[in-house]
């Protein structure tokens, strides 16, 4: 059986190590034999890890068994609640399904991951072009439409906005990372891709609402009269976002 | 050096001031070596023993009620605690829960609500599992506490009368200040000799808050309903007043009121009655149990 990387975790915070380090192991003993990898993912695998990021873990089983899994209730509620575990339980049946269905999410999982217990399963693993493109699409569809009922639900309360900031975050920037890479221009972080993406555009307002996203990350609270601006914004990069998008061709 | 007993007046309270002082010091440095060790491995999954470690019975007790409301099985009204649905006691799996709905159906007052012998019955099972680990206190670690005090006062009052009667022999009677200053540092002895925790446990409690750490800067983003642990694992760790009020209304009638000075009433015995209903705990010193009382801080 494959045995856990310890280097693969050493640049983590020593209570996340240990807590996902437990939690492998109680997966090992769970699944025993069926399962086959442990994939860190998003920003611990990048090494970005902030005290509200959730720490994802795509777990690779040959079967899902229920008795089996219940051992693993406990220890993963306890990571739940340590340092914010989510955990994805995928079988190797389902995986090229769970690609193409959640092609923008593998894309991302693609680029920033390291393997902590078994094989890589993404190593040859590539997702087809016409495919992310159309699954980014619907993406940024999906995100600029939410963010305006955010705009109008939370918009009397601007801490509510200021989180509403802080939960777009992480997509729009794994969003321009995946644009970047479409477009023949891979940047590994998802913060810098948007940074890029941005620049490229010359808009000065964008650009300087970018800070402001890790501010509503950080500190969930940003100053008064700033958070409804921000959103507007993010709504409108979103937008130049699925212009670009739109403008790729199937072919690279 | 010449021998201290010959001292006289200022000179002699200086000598004494600071042999207590090293007697105290010594107490607790001899205790702490005594009771530490590596550090064990416990259940992180049970909120209720993480809550008994840090807070003893009634905390144990006062968690699994707020767990409770919070998952939607108990409620509190007007008329205190109430069970929302007989087959609530069949969906929890652990007994301490099952005891307090039980114990909802059976009175709904507040005030009296875990003065039971149910309820307490079921967290045996946690200060047992605690003491075996020597997280707390068990017979042959409270023996060797009372062995330590009993050398503690020997000293502090042998001294005392030594000096008393060779200060008589001298014709000396003013020694008032020496009564004070030997009342004050046997005070002291008496009240700092048997912690709640053992020094083990101390270590284990800061071991798991430094794990916990993350949930507790992140509180106030933890959402009610139960379907995490967050909320139980977060009261158990570092307090039910930990918990928002905003989103936990209810967690506020079980806070335990003097938890800026005081950590651990119930484990000493202080009246439960007080303590759940939310008012001041009576008692105090003595009453907290064998003079350890109150004040253990956490």
């Amino acid at each position: 059986m494959a045995t856990t990387d310890p280097d693969s975790l050493r640049d983590l915070p020593p209570q996340v190590i240990r807590v996902l380090t437990e939690f492998i192991d109680a997966s090992k003993s769970a699944f025993a034999s069926e399962l086959t990898s442990v994939v860190l993912y998003g920003s611990a695998a990048e090494g970005r890890l902030r005290p509200t990021s959730d720490v994802n873990v795509v777990l690779l089983l040959a079967q899902f068994d229920y008795h089996a899994a219940e051992a693993l209730r406990e220890p993963l509620r306890v990571a739940q609640a340590a340092i914010r575990l989510s955990p994805m339980f995928v079988l190797q049946a389902e995986l090229s399904a769970a690609i193409i269905a959640f092609a923008e999410k593998f894309a991302d999982i693609l680029r920033r991951r390291r393997t902590l217990f078994g094989v890589d399963p993404f190593i040859d693993v590539t997702i087809p072009r016409e495919i992310v493109i159309a699954r980014l699409d619907q993406v940024l569809l999906n995100f600029v439409l939410r963010l305006r009922e955010a705009y109008l639900m939370r918009g009397l309360r601007e801490e509510q906005l200021a989180l509403a900031v802080a939960e777009a975050a992480g997509p729009i920037r794994s969003c321009a990372a995946t644009l970047l890479e479409l477009q023949g221009n891979p940047i590994r972080s998802g913060k810098e891709a948007l940074e890029t993406f941005v620049k490229r555009t010359g808009n000065r307002d964008w650009l300087e609402a970018l800070p402001r996203l890790s501010e509503a990350r950080e500190q969930r609270l940003l100053s008064p009269g700033i958070a409804g601006m921000t959103l507007r914004q993010l709504v409108d990069v979103a937008i130049a976002l699925r212009t670009n998008v739109n403008s790729l061709s199937a072919q690279p | 050096m010449s021998n201290p007993l010959e001292l006289t007046g200022p000179n002699f309270l200086i000598f004494y001031f600071l042999l207590g002082i090293g007697v105290i010091a010594g107490l607790y440095l001899i205790r702490r070596f005594i009771e530490s060790g590596p550090v064990p491995q416990i259940d992180y999954s049970d909120p209720y023993l993480l809550a008994y470690l840090r807070g003893g019975e009634l905390e144990a007790m006062r968690v699994a009620a707020v767990s409770l409301i919070d998952r939607g099985l108990l409620k509190l009204s007007d008329q205190g605690l109430e069970i929302v649905n007989d087959k609530a006691i069949d969906l929890v799996r652990r007994p301490v829960e099952a005891a307090v709905l039980r114990r909802a159906q059976a009175t709904s007052d507040l005030r009296r609500f875990f003065d039971s012998r149910t309820i307490r019955t079921t967290t045996v099972e946690y200060k047992e599992t605690l003491q075996r680990l020597r997280l707390l206190p068990d017979k042959e670690i409270s023996r060797v506490r009372v062995l330590l005090l009993s050398a503690v006062l020997a000293i502090l009052v042998g001294f005392a009368l030594a000096s008393a009667i060779a200060a008589a022999m001298r014709g000396r009677y003013n020694i008032l200040f020496l009564i004070l200053l030997t009342a004050i540092f046997c005070g002291i002895a008496i009240r700092y000799y048997n912690p709640f925790r053992t020094a083990l446990g101390d270590a284990l409690l800061a071991d798991v808050q430094t794990l916990f750490q993350s949930l507790k800067s992140r509180a106030s983003m933890i959402r009610s309903g139960g379907a995490t642990g967050e909320a139980a694992l977060l009261m158990a760790v570092f307090g039910i007043n930990t918990l928002p009020s905003a989103t936990f209304p209810a967690a506020r009638e079980f806070e335990d009121k003097r938890r800026s000075t005081s950590t651990s009433c119930a484990a000493h015995g202080c009246s439960t009655t007080s303590c759940g209903g939310g008012s001041s705990c009576g008692g105090g010193g003595s009453g907290c149990g064998g003079g350890g009382g109150c004040g253990g801080g956490s």
